[in-house]
């Protein structure tokens, strides 16, 4: 019994120090181990630092959106004739996108763009390029950085039930639904394009009703300056613009998608602020529409829209004769002395569809009636299609060639019904084969477009 | 050719069904904020095990997974973002 339990105490003496020994082993090796991962946590947080320094360093965000594009555009008049002007008109468009979060509460968004037709030397065309909503989306003579927006959002109220933002300074007012979904791109503006594209300065007011109503809510209010006329003439009143606007998607459509429906009142519209002290206040345009957009339903996109516009002629004309006009040319009339509303109205229609994951289809019709006028001066497309009075259709084909970058070929066909499109000056007249008007309009074109 | 168009989109407007986008509600179910990362480091997630099971990715089917990839990665950090007032 005792050589028993002396062979026990043995083997136990023998044991625990063979394990004394192997945690002794263990234990140099997890003290090596910590020590190279404490060295590879400080190396780790040496570089996150760096990061972080050139992340706050770094206070505006850039982006690159380019487009070069190659048209051929053929005119017919009403006449039945057709001269032909260009060969292909080749252009590019280059846009510096810009990003700051300047803090929680306050955000900086800019826009800095040239537009320009390869070899262009023509001055004549600056002149309209200048204008203020065209800076930067009309093709120029020369390559000059404009800046297209520079607008800041100040958050209001952060973290309440019903945030409400300031949008202060030159907006997101060009581009917007639903030319994103030609482009393939995300939302690029604020308002429905059929009514309105092209820089402007302005204020709105954002109140965002999400946590209170079902889907998303916005809604916004804004304000502008168009024109400031009486800087050079003090005759005169400013054009000032008041806009509502109602954003909204419902919780039980789960595609991206967007409803939009607006009203906006312009007072004092002027004749053309190139005139100088010969332009006069010649009334008042109301716009009102609605539109609607989804995104994704087995591959296809849809947008509608429909908009109408008012116009009030307030009597008075300015002379136009050396452009070629009467010397009695007031909004939406060439009658000295008329009143009378001008009702005009417009839809928009277009789907695509995306066949795979690089190539998709598109087609879009638009028809504007007699009277119909938008602020669309400084269009996306080409031919300021969505201005017509009358009839205009477009197909294009679209390949993606990465992530950033995609290439359409299309075609637009616009059939003008009545004289004066995009143009709030003079009578909108029916175009017959007597009438010196462009009767059609076409547009074959390729683009490259690149948004990184 | 103008009739035609026309006749194509009202129809398409009369005829499409409203399906579900998987994407975007895989994406809530599981918590998942696509601008909390820029599309490369979704990109990686999708490749390494142990960040999709630390996400809950694991567990969901192939499609599934496909679908809140393609979410995920168009709506991440540094992917095209919409662009309006108060936005």
């Amino acid at each position: 019994m005792k050589n028993k339990i002396l062979l026990s105490l043995v083997t136990a003496s023998v044991l625990s120090t063979q394990v004394y020994a192997n945690n002794a082993d263990d234990i140099k090796l997890l003290k090596a181990q910590v020590n190279d991962l404490q060295a590879y946590i400080e190396e780790v947080e040496e570089t996150l630092e760096k990061a972080e320094t050139k992340i706050l360093v770094d206070k505006i965000k850039l982006g690159l959106g380019m487009r070069v594009e190659a048209n051929n555009f053929d005119t017919t008049y009403a006449d039945g004739s057709s001269p032909k002007y260009e060969d292909i008109v080749y252009r590019t468009k280059l846009n510096i996108n810009m990003k700051s979060k300047i803090a929680d509460n306050l955000k900086f968004s800019g826009r800095l763009s040239s537009y320009k037709n390869w070899g262009d030397s023509n001055t004549d065309r600056a002149a309209m390029a200048n204008m203020d909503s065209r800076q930067g989306r009309t093709p120029d003579n020369n390559s000059v950085l404009f800046v297209e927006r520079a607008y800041l959002d100040w958050s209001l109220n952060e973290n309440s039930d019903y945030p409400m933002y300031l949008t202060i300074g030159r907006q997101a007012s060009s581009d917007g639904p639903s030319y994103q979904i030609k482009e393939g791109t995300a939302r690029k503006g604020t308002y429905d394009a059929l009514a309105f594209d092209g820089a402007a300065d302005g204020i709105v007011f954002t109140a965002n009703l999400n946590k209170v109503l079902p889907g998303t809510t916005s809604f916004r209010v804004a304000y502008g300056t168009p024109n400031n006329g009486s800087t050079y003439n003090s005759n005169m009143k400013d054009t000032t613009v008041l806009g509502f606007f109602i954003d909204k998607t419902c919780e039980k459509i789960s595609q991206e998608h967007l409803i939009q429906i607006y009203t906006v009142k312009s007072k004092d519209l002027m004749a053309n602020p190139d005139f100088g002290t010969g332009d006069k206040n010649i009334g008042d345009l109301d716009i009102s529409g609605a539109m609607f957009e989804i995104q994704n339903v087995k591959g296809f996109d849809f947008f509608a829209h429909y908009s109408y516009s008012v116009a009030k002629p307030n009597g008075e004309t300015v002379n136009l004769s050396t452009m070629g006009m009467t010397a009695t040319e007031g909004l939406l009339t060439s009658t000295d002395g008329d009143t009378e509303e001008k009702t005009g109205h417009a839809i928009w229609l277009g789907t695509r569809y995306n066949m795979n994951k690089i190539w998709s289809v598109g087609a879009e019709y638009n028809k504007g009636s007699q009277n119909w006028f938008s602020y669309t001066l400084a269009p996306n497309d080409s031919i300021n299609k969505l201005a017509t009075r009358g009839t205009a259709t477009e197909i294009y084909v679209s390949k993606k060639i990465n992530k950033y970058a995609n290439v359409r070929f299309g075609y637009v066909d616009i059939d003008y019904d009545y004289t004066g499109s995009a143009s709030w000056i003079g009578e909108a007249r029916k175009i017959t084969s007597t009438t010196n008007a462009i009767k059609e309009k076409t547009n074959t074109y390729l683009t490259f477009n690149v948004l990184f | 050719m103008k009739q035609l168009i026309k006749i194509i989109l009202v129809l398409s407007f009369l005829t499409f069904p409203l399906l579900a986008n998987s994407g975007k509600e895989i994406a809530q179910q599981l918590k998942l904020n696509a601008s909390s990362k820029a599309s490369i480091q979704w990109e990686t997630v999708f490749k390494k095990n142990r960040k999709m099971r630390r996400l809950g990715i694991d567990k969901l089917n192939d499609a599934d997974k496909l679908a809140l990839k393609e979410y995920l990665t168009n709506h991440a950090a540094d992917s095209d973002a919409p662009e309006a007032a108060g936005i």
